[in-house]
């Protein structure tokens, strides 16, 4: 299973110059990748496009070679998943079980019920992500970060070969957090993951390949701790870097 | 609760407001006097097909708010909101004011669905991207530029025929023709039921954005278009039967879905009771309260749907 973009240019209506001009990736099982840049760099319309929902102005987004946006959403949905950073509060409130069920693709449409296997794949995702206790509580009762592992669950539910979370942990506490990098790497070995995120030390620690996105390219991609360096942060962020080790780890810290 | 148990209460509730728009009227009509001569007495008859039309307008108008408001993501929306209340009114006022009401029974509420129908495909023409808000926002300029020459049409005519048009906008389920216009409406309500049944989950996901139903599997433009377009299609038909029959499209749907919350699985059969049998009451107080000139239905529903729904405001789902 492969996800692979070309030379995506895309321009946000209205505006004259391109937000992304040229970018190139692959998404594979097996790995890891971080993509990082500075804010409205692109990075979540990029997922976007990577995803389907939004059209390139040229390039092209390919999913196992078929264009991603031409695939039965229902056969799309079961190879790639998408953890969007921002999720419209719904006017109906659902609760943990409800919301995370709705990820399942091939539930029975008239009665709702899910099958015995559904139904262990469900409490299964809902453990994984330390949600059981949380399952009967209605989602607009839950803290930012809850309801982040709760969307986070509802794309993990159906068992996707590819996964793009966009800022998983920006509103997880470092025990989530924590949790959550320990999970991705878990799933590496048969899921293509793409994280994007602020987080430096996030890409440090759990990325085998990063990305970053700077003026609508890439401007560096390899091992992350070959390429998030002082010198290849600076021009990307605007502001002087600090790296060091600690314990054996490379940290890098903003000045 | 469970759901079969939740459209249990539901259907207890229709059947008995069914039953009481039989019974009650602005005539008293004693039991034994129902059957006349091995038929039904010709003013239960007329309160049968009177009954049945506020329930079809009333489930109609509830299935089509209760999308609207979950497509949307908005409590305030309601079934007119692409043009329908405006293009409807221009087109039955055109017919009142313009000589055609003369042409038949029929011509009134033709030409009311035909301004509806023109109204909101105008909206869905005029806007290109077509997501949910820019539709809205469409929905609003056409119902008022609508609206603006229902108003012209209303300065240049006569005070008999201003009153035909004033009636027609209150609202009424009186004098709907069984065959013509309410067994049609009945099966497009059906159908439409039927349809958003099968497509609950994808309703359901729609109400968190478009593209997290993109992301869950939904063709999240083009749902969006045919939900608006069956829902104001539903409201279209209504509207050129019994006219604009406020806070039915808005209040139901809302107050169904702060009860009972969850899937819309759950919840639409009910909104569809629900709605049947608030129409079904409004009439009937209507029809009591002020037996000699009958106050419009579209009244009664606002003056006993806004107390309903300011306590309501207060309650919240159980659990939450």
């Amino acid at each position: 299973m492969k996800l692979t973009a070309e030379e995506l240019v895309y321009t946000h209506p209205g505006m004259r110059e391109p937000l992304l001009n040229g970018v190139s990736l692959e998404i594979a099982p097996g790995r890891i990748a971080a993509l990082l840049g500075r804010n409205g760099s692109g990075k979540s319309t990029l997922v976007r496009l990577l995803s389907g929902y939004l059209k390139p102005d040229s390039g092209s987004v390919t999913l196992d070679g078929r264009p991603v946006s031409e695939w039965p959403p229902a056969e799309r949905v079961r190879r790639l998943a998408v953890v969007q950073q921002h999720v419209a509060v719904p006017l109906t409130d659902y609760t943990v079980r409800e919301t995370v069920a709705m990820g399942l693709v091939g539930v029975s449409r008239l009665s709702g019920s899910l099958s015995p296997e559904q139904s262990d794949c469900l409490n299964h995702t809902l453990e994984l992500l330390d949600l059981t206790e949380l399952s009967d509580r209605l989602c607009g009762t839950l803290s930012g970060g809850e309801r982040q592992r709760v969307f986070t669950a509802a794309a993990l539910v159906r068992s996707p070969g590819l996964l793009l979370l966009d800022e998983p942990t920006s509103a997880a506490d470092p025990a989530v957090t924590r949790k959550i990098v320990s999970l991705l790497r878990r799933l590496a070995p048969e899921v293509g993951i793409l994280v994007v995120t602020h987080d430096l030390q996030l890409a440090l620690d759990c990325a085998g390949y990063a990305m970053l996105l700077h003026d609508g390219r890439i401007a560096a991609a390899g091992n992350p701790a070959e390429i998030l360096t002082p010198e290849t942060l600076m021009p990307v962020y605007g502001c002087p870097f600090r790296r060091f080790d600690c314990a054996g780890r490379p940290v890098i810290l903003p000045e | 609760m469970k759901t079969a148990r939740i459209i249990l209460i539901y259907l207890a509730a229709a059947l008995a407001a069914a039953v009481c728009g039989v019974l009650f009227g602005a005539a008293r009509i004693p039991l034994s006097e129902f059957i006349q001569d091995g038929a039904l007495s010709p003013i239960v008859e007329l309160r049968i097909v009177r009954t049945a039309a506020a329930a079809v307008v009333g489930a109609s108008l509830a299935v089509s708010g209760l999308i609207f408001q979950a497509v949307l993501r908005n409590s305030l929306a309601e079934p007119y909101l692409l043009g329908v209340s405006g293009g409807a009114g221009l087109g039955a006022a055109g017919a009142i004011l313009l000589g055609f009401g003369a042409w038949g029974f029929m011509s009134v509420p033709l030409f009311a669905l035909l301004g509806a129908v023109t109204a909101n495909l105008l909206v869905f023409a005029a806007v290109r991207r077509r997501t949910a808000e820019e539709l809205l926002l469409g929905g609003v300029m056409i119902g008022t530029l609508a609206s603006s020459l229902l108003m012209v049409l209303i300065t240049f005519s006569h005070s008999r025929d201003m009153a035909g048009v004033v009636w027609w906008m209150l609202g009424s389920v009186q004098n709907i023709d069984p065959a013509r216009q309410l067994a049609p409406a009945a099966i497009l309500l059906c159908a439409a039921t039927a349809f958003l049944l099968f497509r609950s989950g994808d309703v359901d996901l729609l109400t968190f954005g478009p593209e997290y139903a993109w992301n869950h599997g939904v063709n999240a433009r083009l749902m969006t278009v045919v939900l608006l377009a069956l829902a104001s299609l539903l409201a279209a038909v209504t509207v050129s039967m019994a006219g604009i029959i406020g806070f039915c499209g808005l209040v139901v749907p809302h107050v169904v879905r702060r009860l009972h919350g969850g899937s819309h699985r759950k919840i639409l059969i009910p909104a569809a009771l629900a709605g049947a049998a608030f129409l079904m009451l409004a009439d009937i107080l209507g029809r009591v309260v002020s037996p000699v000139r009958e106050l419009p239905v579209g009244m009664v529903t606002a003056a006993v749907g806004c107390p309903v729904f300011l306590w309501l405001l207060n309650r919240s789902r159980a659990g939450s």
